[in-house]
């Protein structure tokens, strides 16, 4: 017996449909359907109807026809949870989707019945949905060491979680600790960060792995099972005392990839006075095995035939950290392979005072100070040829580099070639301009040639202001190079899959609602990972990513509601078809049986889509339920156009065009779906066959699918089906794909009257 | 001086982007292909500020403008546009306009007059055409259809500039001695329409374009070779891209076609040939068509050869300032440019700088006379590649 709750809203719904009619006709509809109504059914003597009905009448199943299901579907739930399952209802939005938008009454009262009877349809095949709950290590697993990686695992030990801090490299700092000053205060980086690294390097509850990379991750949120593999350091950490002998006694002279080439170093090193962990390296590559560290170290830590060693360990929660790179500009018409033209990167290894020639600005072909320095800006940014974005942060540390050179030597000429400043930020400005005041030069044109010139270089350039070609020429050209993902960076999306964007950063769930959550439940991205930023953000970041996994492993189990998908193991053929499809690593392939990890499971329902068997099914927006669904409501009125309606954007359009009280043709009906990306092409086709008008999906904007790609998916189907509704002779342009976000309801409309206007 | 609202039209502007892809809209102003344009060195054209100019609509200002007629159409600003922006083409749409706002540059009234009547812009008679030939082995296609092997499309400027003739001539001696029998259009070749197009003439290039693919089609060889970038260039890629026409025979210039005969042996080079070369890369066959390897490979081939490049080769190569009506128009300035380009090659301390373009050759030759004291020779690569065969 299924029971529904008509709701009058006061005038809301009372004044646009005939209640008391429709009560009568769903009372009078079939047997096992009871009909009630309500002024307010959201009060608590509404809610006290539902619940004493479904007691009194051992209902099976309730339908709520009122407001959106998004105004208060959640007082409906618990109401009915407090009786019986949850999830056993349906709601019939009468109020925005049918009332508001539909100025006759008669017309309001029959849309009404079809939107009633499709959610009776659909609630007859509710089931109980159960939940699960799964434990949870309190463990912590951050990639990268850089400045993001060590506040974030400072901000976590703090907080009560143990962190797992991988590096790649043989110190944790990443680029800060590389750098002279930082901007717009000028602090010394070094002196800034060293306390950070002293403290990540002394709190107990973080293992630094240094020299290490993650190469698998198996399991699910909460308990990430993680494969690190530990590159042989060929000294024994535990006995090294970084003494520094064998340095002094190794007669190798390498260059030095920590500076950037800018220096040398032996093959047995360490990065920095500061690293942690504190201990020296060998570098296999340049290394002569002449044995001469052996011999000379007293800690008998050398150890040649260390192998790399891979092990496991199991976390609840991962932050991704792995930083950028900058593009490598040698052989390209930057001319980076020149000796005078350098990358900031290793303008920044000169300027340190640790650096070869101790923060002196000396040019590298024949260690003279430089008479004309130029710094080019945008160099492979904003260029579609190498880097299509802005790399934001280059305009101020190249003021930055500018500034403190020209206080040190103010004879040397200084020019900085840029399209545009972008100093937007705190302070920033007024640090832009004190560099002007200063007598720095900036030349507003992007430089469209270097041209070597023996030792020096020719620089071509417009003066845009005043539209003169320039010829310059430099002694030391510094190209401000954009920023790429690291290898790091790039390789967690084939580790983690974590789904990254067209420029290869990785990309948020929401850039600006969730900008450090992923698409994976428990995965976490901050700093340069996501995007170029400075500093200071790569903090914010790692800082809100240590709040967002504390919520995330507050309790000792997480509880998840199963609606999401499941297998039936009978008809299975493990093709791995549902695998391949979701974007959150949800189908565990590796047991016996295929089976849905629920607490990965987003429950958009891609997989179902995908099966070739029906073996995939998604509990709650069941295959069968959306066709029954449709089946009501085209059995009221069989001229009806279905509306497949996103969760995220088309559904709550279609409520905003109510909100507004804009006209919808009756003949609109909507049926909600979790993502568009749900929506079969059996879906698409059925209701054609059932005698609708038309039918439409209301996706995403495209690029802003909550499930990543659920849009894109549609749009492939709906160009399928359209197809095969030509062939049928039905006439492809009677379904279409239209992509709105949640706030256009006008667009809701727009596309409510075209398809109105085409299936005519 | 201010700019009046009424003189902003959004409307002309719009009209132009939508004709054009990928064109000024976007273009952010960086400049960096006005620091390197050779029209902003001879003149006070920026390529730049009618990008700007053509983004406000400033429809007057620009077709009025002096400067436009000092674009070459090099291409350089195509190549070095981070933002993938096409100003030549928007340049070449701006004259196109000017022209027909009446607005057209007077200076090329002879050129335009001289096409309308004899099909060349050189006011000479079509029976002219015949000259450069006298005494070779070549068959005229119109008569006898099929009767060679490729067909050789001079081009206007080889034929009536007696200076070129070598070149071309040296051409038909390079292909009998791979035993390629040489066809002509003889009297009925007519000019590629590319210069009346650069100078703003659409329908007179229209006229001339079609007449052309009918006259290729129609000569019965299954190859059309070229001596002159400018008409390749056209005839291959604009006649293409403006939907002139399916041309059969393949489109190839010679130094594509020759360095093809050495690489499969079918033209023995026997003889040393004692110079030092430079070469400069005709911005039709390079930057346009993309032709880098096939003349150096020519060059490298031929022995005793001391083959020098110059600092700016390739897609870097300047422009030798003839191009886009600038030689017609004002020919000092473009005399002005192969100077320029002159004291580059001088710098490889070559005797002789070549090229494969008969509007290079003219204009570079007239470079040598203005600089006076140069010691270099003026040679198409095809000269110099007829030194080093036997007779």
């Amino acid at each position: 017996m299924i029971g529904v709750f008509i709701c009058f809203c006061g005038q809301n719904i009372g004044g646009y449909i005939n209640v008391p009619e429709l009560t009568d006709y769903f009372n009078n509809w079939r047997d096992d359907v009871v009909a009630f109504n309500t002024t307010f059914l959201c009060s608590e003597i509404g809610q006290d109807l539902i619940k004493d009905k479904i007691e009194e009448l051992n209902l099976d199943a309730v339908v709520v026809a009122s407001c959106s299901p998004k105004h208060h579907g959640g007082i409906f739930q618990n109401c009915i949870g407090q009786k019986m399952n949850q999830y056993r209802w349906e709601f019939a939005n009468i109020r925005e989707q049918c009332a508001w938008v539909t100025p006759n009454k008669k017309n309001a009262t029959e849309k009404a019945k079809a939107i009633i009877a499709g959610a009776i349809e659909k609630a007859m095949l509710m089931n109980d949905i159960g939940s699960t709950r799964v434990p949870v290590t309190k463990d912590v697993l951050i990639i990268g060491g850089g400045i993001a990686g060590m506040h974030g695992s400072l901000e976590l030990t703090d907080k009560g979680f143990h962190v797992h801090m991988v590096e790649k490299k043989e110190t944790i700092g990443g680029h800060m600790v590389q750098f002279d000053r930082v901007f717009p205060t000028d602090d010394c980086a070094m002196c800034t960060s060293s306390p950070i690294l002293a403290e990540v390097a002394m709190d107990p509850l973080i293992d630094i792995y240094s020299l290490s990379e993650v190469i698998e991750v198996k399991g699910r949120p909460g308990e990430y099972r993680v494969t690190i593999r530990r590159n042989p350091r060929y000294i024994d950490e535990s006995k090294c005392t970084a003494c520094g002998d064998c340095t002094t006694h190794c007669p190798v002279e390498a260059w030095s990839e920590w500076h950037y080439g800018m220096a040398t170093r032996a093959a047995t090193y360490k990065p920095l006075a500061q690293a942690v962990p504190l201990k020296n390296r060998i570098e296999k590559e340049s290394c002569i095995r002449c044995g001469t560290c052996e011999n000379v170290c007293k800690a008998n830590a050398i150890m040649y035939d260390q192998q790399p060693e891979e092990f496991e360990i199991t976390v609840g929660a991962i932050m991704i950290s792995t930083g950028y790179d900058i593009l490598d500009l040698s052989n390209t018409e930057y001319h980076q392979e020149h000796p005078n033209v350098i990358s900031h990167l290793q303008l920044e290894a000169i300027k340190v005072p640790s650096g070869p020639t101790a923060g002196e600005i000396l040019r590298p072909s024949d260690g003279k100070m430089p008479k004309h320095l130029v710094f080019v800006l945008c160099a492979g940014s904003r260029d579609r040829r190498h880097n299509v974005y802005c790399s934001k942060v280059c305009c101020m540390y190249t003021t930055k580099n500018a500034r403190l050179i020209k206080s040190e030597h103010p004879e040397m000429k200084i020019t900085i070639c840029y399209i545009d400043v972008r100093a937007a930020g705190r302070g920033y400005e007024e640090y832009f301009d004190k560099a002007r005041e200063m007598g720095i030069n900036y030349v507003r044109g992007n430089v469209s040639e270097i041209v070597p010139n023996g030792e020096d270089l020719i620089l071509r350039v417009e003066d845009t202001f005043t539209g003169e070609p320039l010829e310059m020429e430099a002694d030391l050209v510094v190209l401000s190079s954009g920023m790429i993902p690291s290898q790091g960076t790039r390789d967690m999306s084939e580790v983690i899959h974590v789904v990254s964007g067209a420029d290869k950063f990785l990309a948020p769930v929401h850039v600006k609602i969730a900008p450090v959550d992923t698409a994976n439940t428990g995965v976490y991205i901050a700093g340069t990972v996501e995007a170029p930023k400075p500093i200071q953000e790569c903090i914010t970041d790692a800082g809100l990513v240590a709040s967002r996994i504390s919520t995330f492993l507050k309790d000792p189990e997480i509880e998840i509601d199963l609606k999401t998908s499941k297998i039936n193991p009978e008809i299975c053929i493990k093709c791995g078809t549902c695998a391949d499809n979701c974007v959150y690593d949800a189908i565990d392939t590796t047991g016996e049986d295929f089976k849905v990890q629920d607490v990965s499971c987003q429950a958009c329902g891609k997989c179902s889509v995908v099966c070739p068997t029906g073996a995939i099914d998604l509990q709650l927006f069941t295959e069968d339920q959306l066709i029954k669904q449709v089946d009501g409501i085209l059995a009221e009125d069989k001229d009806s156009i279905i509306g497949f309606c996103c969760y995220q954007c088309g559904y709550n359009a279609a409520d905003l065009a109510g909100t507004a009280k804009a006209f919808i043709d009756p003949k609109i009906k909507v049926v909600l779906v979790p993502c568009s990306g749900r929506v079969t092409i059996q879906h698409m086709l059925y209701p054609f066959f059932k005698g609708a008008k038309g039918v439409f999906v209301a996706a995403c904007l495209e690029g802003q699918c909550h499930y990543i790609d659920g849009n894109l998916q549609a749009k492939e189907k709906v160009k399928l089906a359209k197809k095969s509704l030509d062939l049928m002779g039905i006439g492809g342009r009677k379904l279409n794909l239209f992509n709105m976000s949640s706030a256009e309801g006008p667009k809701f409309v727009a596309a409510s009257k075209r398809m109105v206007e085409i299936c005519q | 001086m201010v700019i009046k609202d009424e003189e902003m039209d959004f409307e002309f502007s719009k009209k132009l982007e939508k004709e054009l892809a990928n064109s000024f809209a976007k273009c952010f102003q960086c400049g960096t292909c006005t620091a390197r344009c050779p029209g902003g060195i001879i003149s006070d054209y920026r390529t730049r500020k009618f990008m700007r100019m053509a983004q406000l609509g400033l429809k007057d200002k620009i077709l009025s403008s002096d400067e436009i007629w000092n674009c070459t159409t090099c291409s350089t600003c195509k190549i070095l546009c981070p933002w993938e922006v096409d100003p030549l083409s928007t340049i070449l749409k701006l004259r196109r306009e000017a022209v027909r706002a009446g607005h057209e540059n007077k200076k090329h009234d002879p050129l335009v007059k001289s096409l309308a009547n004899y099909d060349n812009p050189w006011l000479q008679p079509r029976s002219a055409r015949r000259k450069w030939y006298k005494g070779l082995d070549v068959v005229d296609l119109t008569e006898n259809p099929g009767g060679a092997d490729v067909l050789y499309y001079v081009g206007c400027t080889a034929t009536f500039d007696k200076r070129l003739w070598g070149m071309a001539r040296a051409v038909i001696r390079v292909l009998g001695k791979a035993g390629i029998k040489v066809g002509v259009l003889g009297k009925d070749e007519k000019c590629c329409g590319g210069t009346v197009r650069g100078v703003g003439h659409p329908e007179m290039f229209e006229a001339l374009a079609k007449q052309n693919v009918e006259d290729f089609n129609k000569a019965g060889v299954d190859t059309v070779i070229f001596s002159c970038p400018g008409c390749l260039n056209t005839i291959k890629n604009t006649y293409k891209a403006e939907q002139m026409g399916e041309i059969k025979p393949k489109l190839v210039h010679v130094v594509e076609f020759v360095s093809q005969l050495i690489k499969d042996g079918k033209l023995k080079l026997d003889k040393d040939v004692k110079r030092i070369v430079t070469y400069h890369d005709p911005c039709h066959l390079g930057k346009h068509c993309e032709v880098f390897d096939a003349p150096r490979d020519i060059l490298k081939a031929i022995p005793g050869l001391d083959f020098r490049e110059m600092k700016f080769i390739m897609k870097d190569s300047w422009c030798c300032g003839a191009g886009g009506g600038v030689k017609t128009a004002y020919p000092e300035r473009a005399t002005e440019l192969a100077v320029n380009r002159l004291n580059q090659a001088e710098e490889t301390e070559a005797d002789t700088i070549c090229s494969a373009c008969s509007f290079c050759y003219q204009n570079l030759l007239d470079g040598l006379v203005a600089k006076k004291d140069s010691k270099m020779e003026m040679k198409d690569v095809m000269e110099i590649l007829a030194e080093a065969i036997e007779e």
